[in-house]
């Protein structure tokens, strides 16, 4: 499974990479919306989950994940969004425009785990 | 000292002082009997943001850097204050409060605690990598913060975090306010985390 990680933070990207890759995971990586969107152009059939932050500089995670949603190719895959921001009316806007789960900064990497486990099924059966 | 201590009123006020070097180590040392007045208050406002922001810090550093750390201290700075650590980050807060956050850590521990977070030596990390880390611990712990005064019904919005180099840099917001600073322990340094409110934010004691 390819899991694609959007994070402006550098240090925040290498450890939820190595979250990731310590259960097994691959990963793709993007520093910001931007560069998740030229990420899926090279990636997208590959890629089954995207984990995002919300708050970015150049394309910020909501308008991505806008973006993302609103796309044929990409609607499918499903989107998480990992942020220190969480308001509940941040989470209401997010799970509004197509996001699949919310999860609040700081976390384990139990429950980074535990989350991607929740939204994607083991028989990759989201791909279309 | 539990954030319940800080309910109760024990912080220490330093009026008029000169934000000397020798003060810095005495703030951030064990030793707090030298140079300043101490008084306590009775009840302050201000004791439930920085209870929140007791437990943010506490809870950013465990999950985050995998690190434990524990409240030592809080101090009052009656006039403006200096960062007291030397890797800074700052965010500013604004809407129902407004203030300027920082975390102030000495070199050495945030060092440490960015190759925790980033699961690396720390010796290998770049200054970038630093800088990165901490200001994306302020992040954290500002926006943990938030989401308490947001469910407490309180609208807090907060800035993008910027890193601050150097000892003794001023650390001020909006004029001559006063500023905390709540004095942690981890992996056996101390840092800080400084506050400058500019009005209490009227948050009764009683949930």
């Amino acid at each position: 499974m390819k899991i694609l990680f959007v994070e402006d933070s550098g240090i925040m990207r290498k450890s939820m990479i190595k979250m990731a890759t310590a259960s097994g995971y691959k990963t793709v990586e993007a520093e910001n919306g931007a560069e998740a969107l030229a990420r899926l152009r090279k990636h997208g059939s590959s890629i089954d989950l995207i984990i995002m932050d919300w708050n970015m500089p150049v394309m910020d995670g909501y308008e991505t994940l806008l973006k993302i949603k609103g796309s044929q190719e990409y609607s499918h895959i499903p989107v998480l969004m990992a942020t220190a921001d969480g308001v509940e009316e941040d989470v209401v806007k997010a799970v509004k425009a197509g996001a699949a789960g919310y999860l609040i900064k700081p976390f384990s990497p139990e429950d980074l785990v535990d989350k991607i486990k929740s939204l994607v099924s083991p028989d990759f059966s989201h791909r279309p | 000292m539990s954030s319940t201590d800080l309910r109760k009123g024990n912080i220490r006020y330093v009026e008029d002082a000169e934000f000397s070097a020798d003060l810095t180590a005495s703030v951030l040392s064990a030793d707090h009997t030298t140079n300043y007045d101490e008084s306590s208050f009775a009840f302050s406002s201000d004791s439930r943001l920085l209870a929140f922001l007791c437990f943010s810090v506490c809870e950013v550093i465990g999950l985050t850097a995998g690190e434990e750390s524990s409240h030592q201290e809080t101090f009052l700075f009656a006039r403006h204050s200096k960062l007291l650590g030397e890797v800074s980050a700052t965010m500013d807060l604004s809407g129902d409060l407004s203030a300027k956050v920082a975390v102030s850590f000495p070199a050495d521990l945030a060092r440490l605690l960015c190759g925790r977070i980033a699961g690396c030596p720390p010796g290998k990390l770049a200054e970038e990598d630093i800088c990165d880390g901490v200001g994306e611990l302020v992040n954290q712990i500002s926006g943990r913060a938030r989401t308490f005064f947001n469910d407490a019904g309180r609208n807090i919005k907060i800035g993008l975090p910027q890193v601050h180099l150097g000892e003794g840099l001023p650390f001020e917001y909006q004029g001559d306010s006063s500023c905390y600073a709540m004095i942690f322990y981890c992996l056996g340094f101390r840092f800080a985390l400084q506050i400058c409110p500019t009005a209490s934010l009227p948050i009764t004691d009683t949930p």
